[in-house]
């Protein structure tokens, strides 16, 4: 197939949020209620925050899941804040996240979607 | 050390199964060994709902593959039509800038024709 056959999205970010082990399926829903279409989680293990803060460390999980979720740049600062209230980021060792650059993306789009938007350009 | 700085990341997020037979056709087929897979779970508002209206989580495969800048959209190209991400519910996948990049080289195992 020749690359200028896919149909592809641009105006995409991917955003990556890192939380401890058990708390992924609440941002998650959060981030569908805000508007995000879809997320990916998977396990990861996290070093770093036992050593800072000592004895209270055993609080934190060292097992983490890693939740990305792509949204288009009008919608992604909405979505950023949403899953960052829903995370509790601005506590001390709940996690973190970040925003990156999408060049570009390909998915299943509906024939009748496709078609509207050729009908626009 | 060598590092490219126009290297580009491919992530196909994809239904479980066709992960391992795809990093073999990019190695077989294309000769690229920077490519990795690792289990995730996923979920998408298109996706069939449960009994109670819960969104169905469903295992997913997470394939990456680092590029060289020149043959990026055609690896894109040819992973688009390798893993039918055109059909639904076959996943996404999407190309990101990486800031830097290295090499994988892998010295050849005496007594085999082709290195793993």
């Amino acid at each position: 197939m020749k690359y200028n056959e896919i149909a592809v999205l641009t105006d995409i970010a991917l955003i990556t949020c890192i939380v401890q082990r058990g708390k992924a399926d609440d941002i998650v829903r959060a981030a569908q209620a805000a508007g995000a279409s879809g997320a990916t989680v998977h396990f990861a293990r996290g070093s770093g925050i036992r050593e800072r803060l000592g004895i209270l460390g055993v609080a934190v999980e060292v097992e983490k899941e890693v939740i990305s979720i792509l949204a288009s740049t009008d919608h992604v600062d909405h979505i950023f804040e949403v899953m960052h209230k829903a995370a509790q980021l601005d506590t001390p060792g709940m996690g973190l996240m970040y925003v990156t650059p999408v060049e570009k993306a390909a998915t299943h789009i509906p024939p009748e979607v496709l078609e509207r938007l050729r009908g626009k350009k | 050390m060598t590092s490219d700085k126009r290297s580009r990341l491919i992530t196909c997020i994809i239904p479980k199964g066709n992960g391992l037979q795809t990093l073999e056709k990019l190695k077989s087929e294309l000769g690229l060994l920077r490519a990795h897979v690792h289990l995730a779970r996923g979920t998408a508002s298109n996706a069939p709902k449960a009994l109670h209206g819960l969104v169905e989580h469903a295992e997913k495969e997470t394939l990456e593959v680092i590029t060289d800048y020149a043959d990026a959209d055609a690896i894109f190209a040819f992973l688009f039509e390798s893993l039918h991400i055109s059909e639904p519910y076959n996943g996404i996948m999407y190309m990101q800038p990486l800031g830097r990049s290295t090499g994988y080289e892998l010295s050849e195992l005496p007594g085999t024709a082709d290195p793993v």
